[in-house]
């Protein structure tokens, strides 16, 4: 796996991410997000929707919680879970949670952290952690951690001890991984913690960074534990820590406005379960991701297709939990008898195909191609948004670009 | 729109057999082949929308969609004719903003077929508290509680507006496993609701108006029913009022008997069996 980066300006990094895999075909843009799943399909979506939409990320995320339960099935399967889900041909990334769901706290120890799966909870020891890694195949993972740091007012001591086990499980995994035949083309990551104490992150990645691993989870950052500005301050002491050389992987943020941020700090992935919470409360996201351009290109891009950016969202009859400033709620009255696709422009699916009114009916009447068209716009609108920072760092137009987006 | 071509059927036995449309029906029928042994065939149906192959089998999206699927794999799938519910869509989003939208097809952006039943169904079967009188069927509505009143004029303004290629009349339904006097009156009811249905069709040039036999399991009411809606002039012929609960021994007689009796060069749908 290598990071190869050809442009570094104030802290944010644009490169692509090579050699992901033994057969070295995938390569990963930076910045970039991952395709999210749920148990290795991405929710709504099959492999016939699923491609509808152009420049999928190269690397498929799957989340323990959902494959632990399946532990047995993959181990006689033998092939992967990659070939069990029939996925189509993409690199596969394994993490420990699901960052579009909040687990129970309270259930970590020194040597185990637990998964919900559909049959309950589940604890994992490092054996039998890097056992499901052996099972599922993924071309590279996260060690196990204990990431649980994101409550408020987490006292110091379990914050270092968070720190601690981590590195220890990490220790151990790199042992196992050494041992283990089935994961000899695999990479793993190694996982920085320490929430909010400067110091535990700074301890966190320098040991983290001292170990043979191929790149660098970030964790404790969740969108929900943490205000962006503590969020930046503590990714750059971290990043300072890091080689440049290696990825950075932040989970559990997705915003498009923390995205940004967070890339000026030295991130390079994300993962992509934003469009899918924006799909599950019935909203569509309609943000302004375009990149300007100096006069002399204006007339050729005047030409392109340009999703128009929505009338300024004043909430609705009950906006939905959680909804963000990036977003329209489908669920409004108003959208009751707009025949115009969500985002002008947008060349997904469901924008070229469908109205708003329709969206509105789909959801009105509980109809599963609501989420179907939902999901593909939505994750349209974000990997395009991914596509349009990337043009705008190698243009030198970032600030201009973040302007429009937080606009 | 489909070319036309004047279609012979051939009326009961006895009578002069040539009957042609009395004004251009948006439907023809070309029979590809029949069965030495039974009384199956293998046509084209030619609709406003397309040819559609039969046998068919006609997917449900009841609520303008087809549950979980989009409009572009269903055709890959080569579905050329799929239906719509009068009664949901009536409901939500209601036939105006449908029709705004280009009728249902504009709506959910089908390109090829759609049959709309007449509501009729839904309201016996899913409401409670609903009663059937000359006018039409009375119900309340689930939504807002309010009463309404299904006309056979008020179905195929609805239907009307949904623009579908293939529209039910609206039937006086009973159950299959009712005897007695109800079914005779079902069936004489349904025959007055055809002809009500039949002055209400505002677009009989590009909506192809069907006719649904009925009398129950009773052999000489399900006859006379086939005599009477046979002399009408519609482009094609259901067989109802089957598949409520009934023995399949009584069930496949009836189908039987009516097929004997429906014109040849008309298609024939037969309602609720899968």
């Amino acid at each position: 796996m290598k990071l190869e980066l050809s442009k570094v300006v104030q802290g944010c990094r644009l490169g692509l991410l090579t050699a992901i895999e033994q057969t070295a075909q995938h390569s990963l843009d930076v910045p970039g997000c991952l395709l999210f799943t749920h148990c290795a399909t991405v929710p709504h979506l099959t492999q016939d929707t699923l491609h509808t939409l152009s420049n999928l990320p190269a690397v498929t995320q799957v989340t323990l919680n959902c494959l632990a339960e399946h532990h047995e099935v993959l181990e006689e399967f033998k092939e992967g879970v990659r070939k069990f889900a029939g996925l189509h041909d993409t690199a596969l990334y394994c993490s420990l949670h699901d960052s579009a769901t909040t687990n129970p706290a309270g259930h970590i120890t020194n040597k185990t952290v637990s998964v919900w799966g559909s049959g309950g909870r589940m604890e994992l020891t490092v054996a039998k952690f890097m056992a499901l890694q052996a099972a599922i195949k993924p071309d590279f993972y996260q060690s196990m951690a204990d990431g649980e740091t994101w409550q408020a007012n987490t006292s110091r001591k379990r914050v270092r001890k968070a720190v601690d086990r981590t590195l220890a499980h990490l220790d151990e995994c790199l042992i196992l991984h050494q041992k283990t035949q089935e994961l000899k083309q695999a990479k793993i990551f190694g996982v920085v913690e320490g929430g909010d104490i400067l110091e535990e992150r700074v301890r966190s990645a320098r040991e983290t960074a001292k170990r043979p691993v191929a790149g660098f989870v970030l964790d404790g950052f969740q969108s929900a534990a943490m205000e962006q500005d503590l969020r930046s301050q503590l990714i750059t002491a971290v990043t300072a820590e890091l080689p440049q050389e290696k990825p950075r992987l932040l989970q559990g943020v997705g915003r498009p406005d923390e995205v940004i941020a967070c890339v000026e700090v030295g991130v390079d992935l994300f993962e992509g379960f934003f469009p899918f919470q924006v799909t599950e409360r019935g909203c569509a996201l309609c943000f302004d991701c375009t990149v300007t351009t100096d006069p002399e290109t204006a007339v050729l891009e005047s030409n392109e297709e340009r999703p128009v950016v929505e009338e300024p969202k004043e909430n609705g009859d009950s906006c939905p939990e959680n909804m963000t400033r990036f977003e329209m709620n489908l669920n409004d009255k108003r959208y009751r008898e707009d025949l115009r696709p969500l985002v002008e422009g947008c060349s997904c699916y469901c924008c070229k195909n469908h109205t708003r009114a329709y969206i509105h009916h789909l959801l009105v009447t509980n109809e599963l191609l609501a989420g179907v068209l939902l999901m593909l716009h939505n994750t349209a609108h974000y990997l395009r948004f991914f596509r349009a920072l990337r043009e705008a760092l190698a243009n030198d137009r970032l600030q201009d670009f973040k302007r429009r987006v937080l606009q | 729109m489909a070319a036309v071509e004047s279609g012979t059927c051939e009326g009961p036995a006895g009578m002069s057999a040539v009957k042609r449309l009395s004004h251009a029906a948006p439907l023809a029928l070309r029979i590809l082949a029949e069965c030495p042994v039974s009384k199956a065939r293998a046509c084209v149906l030619t609709l406003p929308h397309g040819p559609v192959n039969t046998p068919v089998f006609m997917p449900v999206g009841t609520q303008g969609t087809m549950k979980g699927i989009t409009v572009e794999q269903l055709e890959e799938l080569g579905c050329q004719i799929c239906l719509g519910n009068t009664y949901h869509l009536g409901m939500r989003p209601g036939p105006e903003l449908i029709e705004k939208a280009s009728g249902l097809h504009g709506f959910m952006n089908w390109r090829r077929n759609l049959l709309t039943d007449s509501g009729g169904f839904q309201m016996v079967s899913l409401v409670e508290l609903s009663e059937v009188t000359e006018e039409g069927v009375m119900f309340r509505s689930p939504y807002d509680g309010k009463e309404i009143l299904l006309t056979p004029e008020q179905s195929i303004a609805i239907q009307n507006s949904l623009g579908s290629d293939i529209m039910m009349q609206l039937d006086d339904v009973v159950s299959s496993t009712v005897t007695g006097p109800r079914v005779e009156e079902a069936m004489h009811r349904s025959v007055r609701w055809l002809d009500r249905c039949i002055a209400a069709n505002k677009n009989p040039d590009r909506q192809n108006l069907f006719a649904i036999i009925q009398g129950g399991l009773n052999a000489d009411l399900r006859k006379a029913c086939l005599d009477e809606m046979t002399k009408r002039d519609v482009p094609g012929f259901a067989v109802g009022g089957l598949s409520g609960g009934e023995e399949k021994d009584d069930f496949w007689k009836m189908v039987t008997l009516s097929t004997d009796h429906l014109p040849r060069g008309k298609p024939r749908y037969l309602m609720g069996v899968g």
